[in-house]
């Protein structure tokens, strides 16, 4: 049998999605009570609808029987792909995915021509999956809280909405074909700090408690990585979601400041066609950081985005409805006035407008952004109230160039709760900053430039991933000639010089193919699926070797595109790259 | 006959199959694929030959071809299955559906109607459940003991202990003995659990057959009759996704596989927890449905369930259970069955050339295939030029002769299809030990050649038996394989190597540390982990290493022979390498003795 004529792939896509529990509709009559939150791709009678969440039970309660604590997870059939997530008990997630396939024309025995389809399940990883579904839940939950703390606090029909709110849009742009072990790894990555640095910014955040003593922590980003982690009020798995949700909103950012220094340089342009503008945002939504993340050396942070799909950044966050929008001043005026571009503040969550009188912004336009937060197990009580286990903080957010700061502030405190709805507290911080920052993005400069000198060279040969399974820390050359984001050199001062660029990817000529990609998938899963196993060595039919290798509590994921190379000969290349990157001061922030 | 004694109710619902076969015009009795197909002939040949055996007496009687079975159970289940043709004839005909066909039935129906009872079904039937997984919460923390004792279950402990010991009832409750007991006196392991205990559903990997209509069929452990329910819940999985045309392939649920291979009106579901790949325990599952081909033909299992799609398939495979439960376990111990080969036993090339004259000498053209075989290894094949013989149809044919123990004792003359030569017929095979261990196969199209190949075999041994060759081969035999050491590579713990072109794979025999069974298993986990890696359907592998806390296993696949290798856990790469180059070289020069290179032909 021969292949004839063209072949065509269809993509994964979404067939239905929903959150349901069963609790909520016990007897036959009530069952539709169950379901939560329902979307398909196509009408779906309610019948129908019933029947899938029916079936999902069903598996649930058979396979209970031979694995009680863990009921399944999921299910391959031949044309799809179900998952089960329940994140808290007796709520479901559950989602079904129909398998990408290939339509070949091939000649049958007789040579006649005939069409076969060919499902692509080993193209669909349960791993990515499910970190999809945690990530998904884990964004929902920090900024509305536990499901149930809802239902408790404001009734079923308000869960409904949230969910609709949230879940909405994002769920029909997942890329399923696009998860690579980085999205399923989904790590936070750091910004390696020298002692000198690290000492620095600790004075930088020492000093900023001591001036806002009611602000419980701070982070701090550069670019997309993250240079301070704070007093770990926030665990690293909020980290990572808090991030998800910051890249968009700076990528935007970058992107509006970069139209605004264009509309300076333009002379001859009186005011800035804001009609313009948000003809090239693309409808904002959230999942635009789903689909596509902005700015990173991760750029998988999503589990759908599409790490080569980086060029287009996604903008327009600001309209995403799920999250109370953070700075809704950002839609311009549809003034002519030059100076309303301008007047947006260096506050990325948080008003968009300190100009004005004291008078002048009215303090109830102020609505500052809450999140949850788990509350650390020592604090657990067995208070009624505190049944949930999540602490309410407000979030705040300053960007200035390339620098991201993030305040949390904890509903608990009188004065915090006070001050947030103040405009001079703003003001305050914002001048502040200011002046404070300056140096601190100095620095970050000179740290970012430092990394990056190493071992562009031994790029070319190896792509690598370093993940640190308790911190999440994550350190990837995986993507790394996609990466677009501002440039750093832009930084020391105010200058006209942030720009999207490829300077950092001088790394042609090694791509991670789709057969790598899901290789390096496979590998992970295994590596977690066999604690005892120390190191997994590959060469696939097409002779590319790829290496898992546990050190220290971490694990190392390396592409060695050498097809003659022997065993003996990979183990060097991944002895010199473990010994050129993962040894000294370069690891130190990285734990 | 004790006509009246024997209508226990277990054994009555034999009826309606005898009656849809009677009232079929094709009857089973003329057509040249019969459920019985040596009914007439053997009968003859109990009359004609001198002395009869267990094994004659048996395959004359049942419809069910095979039974590791005393003598006196087997003259039981002779007479039952006499007595139900004449309850047939006698117009006794109406099928007793029992309860639970009903209530299966009740299901089927819902189930097509309305899908919201499945669900309510399946919640009713959850609900049950869900107090066993509160219990279960205390046994999960014994998880490291229980792993322990439970490898044994899947490991080598061979069924012929049991196979042989006349029946005695040890369950204090009567009324628990199953059906097969009845029948043949074959006593399974297990056979006695309760479904709804923690001690049945923590079996590591269960087997269940049903049928599409979720009638239980055959189960690993346990008793197909109390199993209804899951068997119950199966179909109805099944048959949702059947319905929005597709078709379920696995479950996956925290350390547990769920699989499934549906074959026509045959569900085929395996439940494991030993970390086996979907695709491993999907050929495992392909095994066990050969199995049941061997014993019925492709072409007698559709029709029957076209006449009833109700039909109790366990009636015509009562008795092969043993075959089946022998397979089970073997495909957890042998890697022949994952490798999709078999194993020679290493010989010197000379002896095992004389004893392929000999056999060659015998020349018949009533002969298919003859084989000379002990404790699944093959010594020697003879084969016609056009056909070669598939290794999962010698599979087939080892886990016969293991699967009983009743071939040891007389010669034998049995029906069995080998699905891979042809599903929809069945071959006839003359089976005889000619020594302790040495077991003589000859195998015929022809069903009425049992006296011509028992001629033959007496040639075959009374040549075989001249210039010592018999003795030569027992020798052999006696020293069971080689030993790491005599490969004399440094470093090396053990390997299979699988010749590609010959279809045969060879392995030394475990030593140090791989002595006692939970060792092995631990041994061939890491193996299994190594081929499933290579032999991914769209990512496959050249070389596949890995270190772990006490072995490396390296996995080496060429266009000639996958190589499995298991080194101590600090090895060095390069010492693997040199290691591993070196016992190539061996095996190149023993290749002539550790394979069948030219098989004779007719």
């Amino acid at each position: 049998m021969e292949a004839h004529g063209p072949s065509i792939t269809v993509p994964s896509s979404l067939a239905y999605f929903c959150v349901y529990n069963p609790n909520f509709g016990p007897t036959e009559e009530t069952q539709k009570d169950q379901l939560l939150y329902y979307v398909a791709k196509k009408t779906v009678p309610m019948d129908v609808k019933m029947r899938q969440i029916g079936l999902a039970q069903g598996l649930i309660h058979f396979t209970r029987v031979f694995s009680p604590l863990k009921p399944c997870e999921n299910v391959h059939t031949q044309k799809n792909r179900l998952t089960f997530y329940e994140p808290e008990p007796n709520y479901w997630i559950h989602i079904s995915i129909e398998l990408s396939y290939i339509k070949k024309i091939i000649k049958d025995k007789d040579g006649k021509p005939k069409t076969i389809v060919e499902y692509l399940d080993s193209n669909l990883h349960d791993s990515g999956i499910k970190r999809m579904l945690q990530l998904g839940y884990g964004m929902y939950k920090m900024f509305n809280g536990p499901f149930d703390l809802t239902v408790h606090t404001v009734g079923i029909k308000a869960l409904k909405n949230k969910l609709e709110e949230f879940f909405a849009n994002w769920v029909f742009n997942w890329d399923f074909d696009k998860m690579d072990i980085a999205k399923t790894i989904d790590g936070t990555s750091y910004l390696p700090l020298s002692s000198s640095a690290r000492k620095q910014i600790t004075s930088f955040t020492d000093k900023f408690h001591s001036e806002y003593d009611f602000i419980s922590d701070i982070l701090i980003l550069k670019n997309n990585k993250l240079v301070c982690s704070g007093k770990k009020i926030i665990t690293e798995d909020e980290i990572r979601e808090l991030l998800r949700y910051l890249f968009p909103l700076i990528s935007e950012r970058n992107k509006f400041e970069i139209e605004i220094e264009k509309q300076k340089n333009k002379e001859g342009e009186k005011y800035y066609t804001f009609k313009d503008f948000t003809r090239t945002l693309s409808g904002g939504n959230l999942f635009a950081f789903f689909s596509s993340p902005p700015s990173n050396t991760t750029p998988k942070c999503s589990p759908s985005s599409s790490p080569t799909n980086n060029t287009e950044i996604p903008n327009s966050t600001f309209l995403s409805p799920p999250l109370s929008t953070p700075f809704p001043s950002l839609s311009p005026s549809p003034s002519p006035s030059s100076s309303s571009p301008l007047s947006i503040s260096n506050f990325l969550i948080g008003p968009q407008n300190l100009q004005g009188g004291t008078d002048g912004v009215n303090e109830e336009e102020i609505k500052p952004t809450t999140i949850y937060l788990n509350k650390k197990s020592i604090e657990k009580t067995i208070d009624e109230e505190c049944a949930h286990n999540v602490d309410e903080y407000y979030l705040l957010s300053y960007k200035k160039n390339s620098i991201t700061i993030v305040f949390l502030i904890p509903h608990s405190s009188l004065e915090g709760s006070k001050k947030i709805h103040d405009i001079t507290f703003y003001r305050s911080i914002d001048t502040y900053l200011s002046s404070q920052t300056e140096d601190l993005i100095n620095i970050l400069n000179e740290e970012e430039e430092r990394t990056r000198i190493i071992g562009t060279e031994i790029d070319k040969e190896y792509r690598y991933l370093l993940f640190n399974k308790i911190t999440l820390a994550v350190k990837s050359s995986l993507y790394v000639n996609n990466i677009t984001y501002p440039s750093s050199s832009s930084s020391s001062n105010n200058n006209n010089n942030i720009t999207y660029n490829d300077e950092m990817s001088p790394l042609k000529g090694l791509t991670i193919t789709n057969e790598m990609a899901h290789s390096l998938c496979d590998l992970h899963e295994d590596l977690e699926k066999f604690p005892h196993i120390t190191e997994i060595y590959t060469r696939s039919s097409s002779n590319f070797w790829i290496v898992g290798k546990r050190i220290d509590g971490r694990v190392l994921y390396v592409v060695v595109p050498k097809k003659e190379a022997s065993l003996t000969e990979v183990e060097e290349d991944v002895r010199r790259l473990i010994s050129l990157y993962f040894s000294g001061t370069l690891t130190d922030n990285f734990d | 006959m004790a006509y009246s004694s024997l209508r226990s109710p277990n054994l009555s619902p034999m009826s309606p199959i005898v009656e849809d076969f009677l009232s079929d015009s094709n009857s089973t009795f003329t057509s040249d694929e019969p459920l019985s197909p040596t009914l007439q002939p053997q009968r003859k040949y109990s009359l004609l030959k001198a002395k009869p055996t267990t094994q004659l007496t048996l395959d004359i009687s049942s419809p069910t071809t095979y039974s590791s079975s005393s003598a006196g159970s087997s003259v039981k289940s002779f007479n039952a299955i006499s007595n139900k043709m004449e309850s047939g004839v006698c117009g006794e005909v109406r099928p007793k559906e029992g309860s639970v066909d009903d209530i299966l039935l009740g299901f089927m129906n819902r189930s097509n109607s309305t899908e919201l009872h499945i669900n309510k079904f399946l919640s009713t039937f959850g609900n049950g459940q869900r107090k066993e997984t509160d219990s279960d919460n205390e046994t999960e923390s014994e998880e490291e003991g229980m792993e322990q004792a439970d490898s044994y279950i899947d490991s080598d402990i061979s069924l012929e202990n049991n196979c042989g010991k006349p029946l005695i009832s040890q369950s204090p409750d009567n009324s628990l003995i199953s059906i097969n007991e009845e029948y043949t006196g074959y006593r399974r392991k297990y056979g006695n659990e309760d479904p709804q205990s923690t001690n049945w559903t923590r079996h590591r990997k269960h087997f269940f057959i049903l049928s599409s209509a979720g009638k239980p069929i055959y189960t690993r452990y346990g008793d197909e009759s109390r199993i209804s329910s899951y068997m119950g819940v199966i179909q109805a999985i099944v048959s949702f996704f059947a319905d929005s045309d597709d078709t379920i392939r696995c479950i996956n649920a925290g350390q547990h596989r769920f699989v499934f291979l549906l074959k026509g009106p045959l569900y085929l579901v395996a439940v494991s927890r030993t970390n086996e790949s979907e695709a491993q325990l999907r050929d495992q599952l392909n095994y066990l449905y050969n199995q049941i081909l061997s014993i019925l033909t492709s072409t007698q299992l559709i029709k029957i369930f076209e006449q009833r799609i109700n039909f109790d398939l366990r009636r015509l495979l009562g008795g092969t259970e043993p075959f089946l439960d022998n397979l089970a376990t073997s495909m957890s111990d042998e890697p022949g069955f994952m490798l999709g080969s078999i194993q020679c036993v290493r010989m010197n090339k000379d002896l095992r050339d004389k004893i392929g004259n000999i056999m060659q000498s015998v020349k018949s053209k009533d002969l298919l295939y003859a084989m000379l075989i002990t404790n699944r290894k093959l010594i020697t094949l003879l084969r016609p030029k056009k056909h070669s013989l598939h290794p999962a149809d010698l599979h087939l044919v080892f886990n016969m002769v293991n699967g009983s123990s009743t071939f040891r004792s007389a010669e034998s003359w049995t029906p069995i299809c080998l699905p891979k030569f042809n599903n929809k017929g069945f071959l006839y095979a003359y089976v005889c030990y000619i020594a302790t261990n040495v077991c003589l196969l000859l195998i015929s199209p022809d069903k009425d050649k049992f006296f011509e190949l028992s001629e033959a075999k007496s040639i075959i041994v009374e040549q075989i038996s001249m210039n010592n060759i018999l003795q030569d081969l027992e020798e052999t035999l006696r020293c069971d394989g080689y030993s790491i050491a005599d490969v004399g590579v440094p470093g090396l713990r053990h390997f299979i190597y699988k010749s590609r072109t010959h279809v045969q794979y060879t392995s030394p025999t475990f030593v140090e540390p791989y002595c006692n069974p939970q060792e092995r298993q631990i041994l061939f986990k890491l193996y299994r982990y190594t081929h499933d890696r290579m032999h991914s359907r769209v990512r496959s592998l050249k070389v596949h290493y890995y270190a772990g806390s006490s072995e490396t296993i390296l996995g080496w696949i060429t266009s000639s022979f996958e190589l499995y290798a298991a080194f101590g856990p600090l090895v060095s790469k390069s010492a693997l390498t040199s290691s591993s180059h070196a016992l190539l070289r061996w095996i190149k020069r023993e290749e002539d003795n550790l394979f069948i290179v030219n098989s004779p032909v007719f």
